[in-house]
């Protein structure tokens, strides 16, 4: 019995078994120096690159069983994921960085005027700029600049003798005031005159152009005979040109004193509880136009003022002495 | 062949170790070429680093002894040779005659080397186209590459018995070449299941 065995392999013995040993012989040929050269550069620059256990751990990993192995692979896999995560965070940071600078470049305020940010006022000079700006805003936009300037400018005289014809012992010493001392109050005059221009408008106004000096002819046709207003730290020979003011202060007192004054001048009743006018001026910095039967009214009333303003400057020019008494305007 | 000191040069070159990769490449190469080269492979150097950079990528994956490492490199190359055929098919090339291929082999220098070219490709040739695709694999893994006939059967992805009776086939087909024309006056024994 010649059956061959599955593992024998006696067929391949002589001529067969030479046949196949010359055959293999001739197949199995070392590779030439370039080619090993080349083959390993790549092996090797592949093997560190998929080398991912430390060498402390490996002697470690790869005496345990093949199952804990594999189980051992996913942190690998979670840990790549970490690393892209954290790559694509960074990316997505600068991203929102170099956007956010770039939407702030393009927003900035004051590169056309449109989109200007009303400055931060009552800083002095700034004050002015940051006024000028918004108003130049407003003039580009409409009408309101133009209200804003005439408000400003030009009304001013015509209220600075309204004051003064309620303390016109003092105007011509508020001639000497400075400008800049009404600036610091008139945004409280503003609220409570109900003007059209605003409080700011009203300080554009005074702060930045100064007032024209208050002339006789100019003065307000409805003068206070006498100011029935206590004295205060306003009156201190300072407030002449309008106290300080160009509209009345906000102070309940002081409200009710002007407009009880008003109503004396006009009608001859006081009606300071209430205060209530019967024809409220929309602005009082531009001064009522006189209604019939009031006309003689003025004229009288001018040629007082004229001569209380004579005496107001006959006694300037008299020099005072240590001893006087302070003055306390134009009582008695 | 690493015999017992196989697995400390495989956890070696797990970490990257470059001596280790050396060596599995020294013991490995020659036997890839000679297998791909003895199927045909057009660039048989080529597919031979494909297929050990193909196990550097996956030799994570792998669990086993030095038998197993060589039958699971030997899968590779024989997917690697699929690929690089279905290649050919796809764009065909006009291979260069036997004797241009002589006249280009790089020199030789050991005696063996000399005795061994002496045979000549052209001798061989007729003898492995004698053998069908099936048994010229089962031949080259079984003889060239050293693998066991249990190994050819997982590395051609077949049953033993079938690897085993196409083995069978090859060798009477060699017999029967040797007889027709290397020894034509001879009486070469052929193999028979009745003995």
């Amino acid at each position: 019995m010649n059956t061959p065995t599955p593992d024998r392999d006696e067929a391949a013995e002589g001529p067969v078994h030479d046949l196949l040993w010359r055959l293999r012989a001739r197949l199995v040929t070392p590779p030439t120096e370039q080619r090993v050269d080349a083959d390993l550069d790549r092996l090797l620059s592949a093997a560190r690159d998929h080398a991912h256990i430390a060498p402390a751990d490996a002697d470690v990993e790869f005496t345990r069983p093949a199952a804990i192995i594999a189980e051992d692979l996913p942190p690998v896999a979670h840990l790549r994921g970490y690393r892209v995560l954290d790559r694509v965070g960074k990316v997505a940071a600068v991203f929102v960085l170099v956007v956010g600078v770039g939407g702030a470049v393009v927003m900035r305020p004051g590169m056309d005027g449109s989109t200007g940010i009303p400055a931060i006022l009552g800083q002095g000079d700034g004050n002015e700029n940051g006024l000028f700006v918004a108003n130049a805003d407003e003039v580009a936009d409409g009408q309101a600049g133009l209200d804003i300037d005439d408000v400003g400018s030009t009304p001013s005289s015509e209220n600075e003798g309204v004051s003064d014809a309620s303390q016109s012992n003092e105007a011509p010493a508020s001639q000497e005031t400075p400008i800049g001392t009404s600036s610091g109050r008139s945004t409280d005059v503003g609220p409570t005159t109900g003007s059209t221009g605003g409080s700011g408008s009203t300080d554009a106004g005074a702060g930045s152009t100064p007032a024209p000096k208050p002339s006789p002819s100019e003065a307000s046709p409805k003068p206070s005979p006498s100011p029935t207003t206590e004295p205060s730290e306003d009156s201190d020979g300072f407030d002449g040109f309008g106290g300080g003011r160009l509209c009345p202060a906000p102070s309940d007192t002081e409200d009710d004193s002007a407009e009880g004054e008003d109503e004396k001048a006009n009608d001859g009743k006081k009606d300071s509880e209430n205060g209530e006018v019967s024809e409220p001026n929309p602005n009082p910095c531009v001064p009522p136009k006189p209604e019939d039967g009031e006309g003689e009214d003025s004229s009288i009333e001018e040629e007082e003022e004229s001569s209380a303003n004579e005496e107001a400057a006959s006694q300037l020019r008299k020099p005072k002495l240590p001893g006087d008494p302070p003055e306390r305007g134009p009582r008695g | 062949v690493f015999g017992d000191g196989f697995a400390s040069v495989l956890r070696a070159a797990r970490r990257g170790d470059e001596t280790a990769w050396t060596r599995l490449y020294l013991d490995l190469a020659p036997t890839l070429t000679g297998y791909l080269r003895g199927r045909g492979c057009p660039t048989p150097e080529d597919v031979t680093s494909e297929t050990l950079l193909q196990v550097v990528r996956d030799l994570c994956r792998f669990d086993g002894d030095e038998l197993a490492f060589r039958s699971w490199v030997f899968t590779i190359a024989h997917h690697r040779l699929i690929d690089a055929a279905r290649k050919v098919s796809a764009r065909p090339s006009t291979p260069l005659p036997h004797e241009r291929l002589e006249e280009s082999s790089p020199p030789l220098s050991s005696f063996e080397e000399q005795v061994i070219a002496e045979l000549g490709v052209a001798e061989l040739e007729p003898l492995l186209r004698a053998c069908t695709p099936d048994q010229r694999d089962v031949l080259l893994l079984r003889y060239v590459a050293d693998l066991s006939l249990q190994q050819v059967a997982e590395v051609l992805g077949k049953e033993y018995n079938a690897v085993k009776a196409v083995h069978r086939r090859a060798l009477n087909a060699l017999r029967t070449h040797l007889a027709d024309t290397v020894y034509p006056g001879r009486v070469v024994r052929t193999l028979t299941p009745s003995g």
